[in-house]
């Protein structure tokens, strides 16, 4: 009878020893396990890189600077902190002289800043410059979008991915400055930028 | 030789030799997972530098987390599934004269045969959608496990036991389809795989 998971442990070499025989002698009846067989024989076969391979690559790492920072995951944007704190400032308000059970202002405000559905997070930067200064912002629609073809025309990919699989840029000063020609009323701050685009 | 853990260690601070050391490690699996990603070559190299380049530009905030290899192998196949995306091609066949292996050569007709298999596996490849494709290679060529796959993709260990069941299932009908053969009646259908 077939069993596909016994071939692949076949393959693997986990099949327990006093199996493999009874699996061998079936493969050489039943096509449709051999052909299962040797095309995971042929998925572990070891393939070459072509020759040259490491001095292109290595040629493209000297001229890429690594990302120092880690990216700032979850960064608020803009829009969205301004709304959390209004309601954090008004929920510590109402929880003043409450009863010991109900939740504190703290833990609701944390509550609160839990990862939101990105259908509501709107794209956004943060850019930290060489004396510690922080600047972030969000991009409006267009905005986004027009970055978005340029990234895709530049076929540039996403330097990490968060934790929601949406994809995070490390954005060079020379980059930033070309990307802010490329998208009229665009102004990054030129620095260690990220860019944040959701959806 | 130099423990790798060493390397990267030296690589995350901006040691470009360190990193050509793991270049040279990891060239032949990256390209392989690259080519069974694209299916072309061209493709496939494009992708596979792209990812050693990423590699580079992220070891600073590779925590250690997973395998080195792990880490590499995502990356690889996430370059892969944004190329697919971007370029939006979709290739039916792999030159064979492109592809180079390091298997010992048979005779004529053992190669002969090899590469018909080798054609009709990246065929098959070509026919899952590339996520599937994605966990189908990390698992079966890579051998990571569902929990790295998990931790990797960012995915529930439940969520990768099915797309990988499906993936399998779905590349089983398509090979086995282009042999003319069709799966009897008696087969057992593989349910949940055994956790490895």
């Amino acid at each position: 009878m077939c069993d596909f998971d016994r071939i692949e442990s076949l393959m693997e070499g986990t099949l327990p020893e006093e199996e493999r025989d009874e699996v061998r002698r079936h493969m050489e009846t039943c096509p449709d396990c051999r052909r299962w067989y040797e095309a995971l024989e042929e998925l572990h076969t070891e393939v070459a890189a072509p020759d040259g391979f490491t001095q292109r690559v290595m040629a493209e790492v000297r001229t890429t600077p690594q990302c120092k920072r880690k990216s700032p995951r979850r960064w608020m944007p803009v829009a969205v902190a301004a709304a959390c704190a209004v309601l954090v400032v008004g929920l510590g308000w109402w929880s003043e002289g409450r009863l010991a059970d109900t939740p504190s202002a703290a833990v609701m405000s944390r509550e609160i800043q839990e990862p939101y559905s990105s259908n509501d997070v709107p794209a956004s930067y943060r850019c930290q410059s060489a004396d510690g200064t922080v600047v972030s912002g969000d991009l409006t629609e267009e905005q986004t979008e027009a970055v978005r073809s340029w990234l895709a025309e530049q076929k540039r990919a996403a330097d990490e991915i968060d934790a929601e699989g949406f994809p995070l840029y490390a954005l060079t000063g020379e980059e930033t400055a070309v990307l802010n020609r490329a998208v009229p009323g665009l102004a990054l701050p030129e620095g260690d930028l990220w860019l944040y685009l959701p959806n | 030789m130099m423990e790798e853990w060493t390397i990267v260690e030296h690589a995350k601070k901006g040691d470009a030799a360190a990193f050509e050391e793991l270049v040279n490690r990891y060239q032949n699996s990256v390209y392989r997972l690259a080519l069974r990603m694209c299916g072309n070559a061209h493709d496939a190299e494009e992708v596979a530098q792209e990812a050693f380049v990423a590699a580079w530009r992220g070891l600073p905030s590779f925590r250690g987390e997973s395998k080195f290899s792990s880490w590499l192998y995502q990356l690889t196949s996430n370059a892969a599934v944004d190329f697919l995306r971007r370029e939006k091609r979709h290739r039916n066949t792999t030159p064979v004269e492109e592809q180079t292996e390091l298997a010992a050569e048979g005779t004529p007709q053992q190669d002969a045969e090899a590469s018909e298999v080798r054609e009709n596996l990246q065929k098959a490849l070509l026919a899952l959608t590339p996520e599937h494709r994605q966990i189908f290679l990390l698992r079966q060529m890579e051998q990571l496990s569902y929990e790295e796959i998990g931790q990797l993709l960012r995915l529930e260990i439940g969520t990768v036991k099915s797309r990988l069941n499906r993936a399998k299932k779905q590349l089983r009908q398509i090979l086995l389809r282009q042999g003319n053969i069709f799966e009897s009646s008696s087969v057992k259908q593989s349910g949940e795989e055994g956790d490895r």
